[in-house]
């Protein structure tokens, strides 16, 4: 009886370490950041045909189709420079410059991946449609309110994460962005 | 005591077995892969366009939302496919998929000097075919070494103006993504 209860004991122990870490890492969805700069966090070999078993696990799950190395480059950002989450309800103000690439995108999720209805209706901002500073620099104003200037609607409840997508990237990438060449997120008001 | 902690030790240990089994397992019986949804709304064989992603629309997880895509599921069993797409003069990638949903192939419109898609997707039995008997216009056809039977092609193409939208839709439906039957 007490050999049974201990059997019991360590097979429990087992599933639910063994079950619950592999959850913890694959469930979320999301890839494991292999590189983190600052506040934005990108995954270059997530998607490549030597990917580690993680990515492997985490894309058969979802079913993600990541950008090739041939195509660009994705960045995800959870956070502000503060590492506060990103909240619909407060203003940010994305502000700096991106490695020198063709194009980039932004636009906003949610947890679930899904993009948050906004009263705008705008799902993502282009590199060539936003004014810039003489020295090739931005500034974006996310909000839930018309902005002069660079306008991104926040929607006013939820918590979200930034994508920055950069296309036609060169091979150089990594080390250009370890110039301090992303934008910074900061957070402005919030109600 | 001690005995407790054997029992412990062997429950984590058996965890960490069970953690790598899942891990690696979870490929082999995974419910929702990108090969396996684009199976349930695509035919294989063709190009099929996916609606724009847009809130409470998306037909695959973190599609570019300033993006039209295109998707077509190829199988090598009757023969190499070949891609074919003459796509507008926009930012367009191509990124070849294997069954896993990784990403064996990529290429960008400006990698591609701006000629039209040609990629024939082939297994290494099929490639020495082709070398042996070359078929006539052939040299600008990238061809890609495949390992395994099948997967999936996908088009990403920026939407410029609205009016772009259009135009790119008429690119994948013009496209081409079957079998290439070699000339005996």
């Amino acid at each position: 009886m007490k050999r049974l209860i201990e059997l019991l004991f360590a097979i429990t122990i087992a599933l639910a370490t063994g079950l619950g870490s592999a959850w913890y890492v694959v469930g979320s969805g999301w890839l494991i950041p292999t590189d983190v700069f600052g506040e934005w966090a990108t995954w270059p070999g997530g998607g490549s045909p030597d990917a580690d078993p993680y990515s492997r696990a985490v894309l058969a799950r979802t079913g993600q189709v990541p950008l090739g190395t041939g195509e660009g480059t994705a960045f995800f950002a959870s956070t502000d420079s503060n590492g506060r989450a990103l909240r619909g309800g407060c203003d940010y103000e994305l502000s700096g410059r991106t490695p020198p690439v063709r194009l980039w995108t932004l636009s906003l999720i949610d947890a679930n991946g899904d993009l948050p209805a906004t009263t705008e209706g705008r799902t993502y901002l282009r590199s060539d449609e936003i004014m810039r500073h003489g020295d090739g620099g931005f500034d974006i104003e996310l909000a839930a309110t018309a902005r002069p200037g660079n306008w991104f609607q926040m929607p006013d409840h939820g918590y979200y994460m930034l994508v920055l997508r950069l296309y036609d990237t060169p091979a150089s990438l990594i080390n250009d962005i370890k110039g301090n060449a992303l934008p910074h997120i900061q957070r402005k008001a919030c109600r | 005591m001690i005995r407790f902690a054997l029992w412990l030790l062997g429950g984590l240990v058996l965890g960490g077995i069970i953690h790598i089994t899942t891990v690696l397992g979870l490929p082999l019986f995974a419910p929702e892969p990108a090969f396996v949804r684009i199976g349930a709304f695509a035919l294989d064989g063709r190009f099929t366009a996916l609606p724009r992603s847009a809130p409470g629309v998306h037909a695959l997880p973190l599609l570019d939302p300033a993006m039209e895509h295109a998707v077509c599921r190829f199988s090598l069993a009757g023969g190499p496919v070949r891609i074919k797409a003459e796509m507008p003069d926009l930012y367009w990638s191509i990124a070849i998929f294997n069954r896993d949903g990784l990403n064996a192939y990529s290429l960008s419109d400006r990698a591609a000097d701006q000629k039209p898609i040609d990629i024939l997707v082939a297994t290494a039995g099929q490639i020495a075919e082709i070398r042996e008997n070359p078929p006539d216009n052939f040299d600008n056809v990238v061809i890609i070494d495949w390992t395994g039977t099948d997967g999936f092609a996908l088009i990403r193409a920026l939407v410029q103006t609205p009016g772009s939208e259009k135009i790119i839709r008429d690119a994948f439906s013009a496209a081409s993504c079957d079998v290439f039957h070699l000339a005996q």
